[in-house]
């Protein structure tokens, strides 16, 4: 996997890290925020917050997909980091939490392609990314 | 070099190549022959065909031929389209921290109204 495939994005919450650790590791939190689409939440089937442990979601769209995904907790480190994506690392989520005064920083650090973009199945999507494919595809 | 058709080329792949990098930052000026391309990126001359193969099969460079040279030109269609992939992608965890705001507000009115 290269270490340059990633994408970064950093948000400054008023919140302490204990309370963003919270919204991450608590299925009942986490299935509140996590889906995009606004209004929907998250249909958590497993959440094992463990190093090995399993994750199991569908993250309803509003065109009706279900859009399930799947993946494993590869770092659980309280309050300050969680790594998680494919079994087999080619997806990986880093969320980093830092303490900022009153606030929190968080980092999120995405490696390798979204295995949600490739099912396409976010609304709007479809046309773009079949665009996209076309011109990255070896024939 | 032999690029096998079973395998799957995608933009993230060809990027990650500094060499590669370094050939599209040179074409970003101006066209360029492969002779040219040789002396920037300094590698051999058959290394920096096998890179232009690669960039040409994903439609990021193209070449005429002039003279005994071929001379390649950037196309930047492919470098929009991830550009628009990597926007659409960023906007979903926009998304995510406004929604994350909000329940982290609603969740401290919860905590307040136990107290």
């Amino acid at each position: 996997m290269s270490k340059d495939k990633k994408i970064f994005l950093r948000h400054t919450f008023n919140a302490t890290p204990e309370e963003l650790w919270d919204a991450w590791t608590d299925p009942n939190q986490f299935s509140k925020w996590f889906n995009p689409a606004p209004g929907y939440d998250l249909i958590v089937h497993e959440y094992d917050v463990r190093e090995g442990g399993r994750i199991k979601f569908d993250m309803p769209q509003p065109n009706g997909d279900s859009n399930p995904q799947e993946g494993v907790f590869h770092v659980i480190k309280p309050y300050s980091e969680i790594v998680s994506g494919s079994p087999d690392k080619s997806f990986l989520i880093r969320i980093t939490f830092e303490k900022t005064g009153n606030k929190t920083k968080m980092s999120v650090e995405v490696t390798g392609v979204p295995p949600e973009y490739h099912a396409g199945a976010i609304q709007g999507w479809n046309a773009g990314f079949n665009k996209l494919e076309k011109f990255l595809t070896i024939s | 070099m032999n690029v096998n058709p079973e395998i799957k080329l995608d933009i993230f792949t060809v990027l990650a190549d500094p060499t590669r990098r370094l050939i599209l930052d040179a074409l970003s000026e101006q066209q360029k022959s492969v002779n040219e391309l040789t002396k920037i990126v300094q590698i051999n001359q058959s290394g920096v065909s096998r890179h232009l193969r690669i960039l040409q099969k994903i439609g990021l460079v193209t070449y005429i031929k002039e003279k005994q040279n071929h001379v390649y030109t950037l196309q930047s269609e492919p470098l929009v389209e991830l550009d628009q992939w990597l926007e659409k992608y960023r906007k979903q965890w926009d998304l995510r921290f406004k929604k994350l705001e909000e329940h982290l507000k609603q969740q401290k009115g919860k905590n307040d109204v136990q107290r």
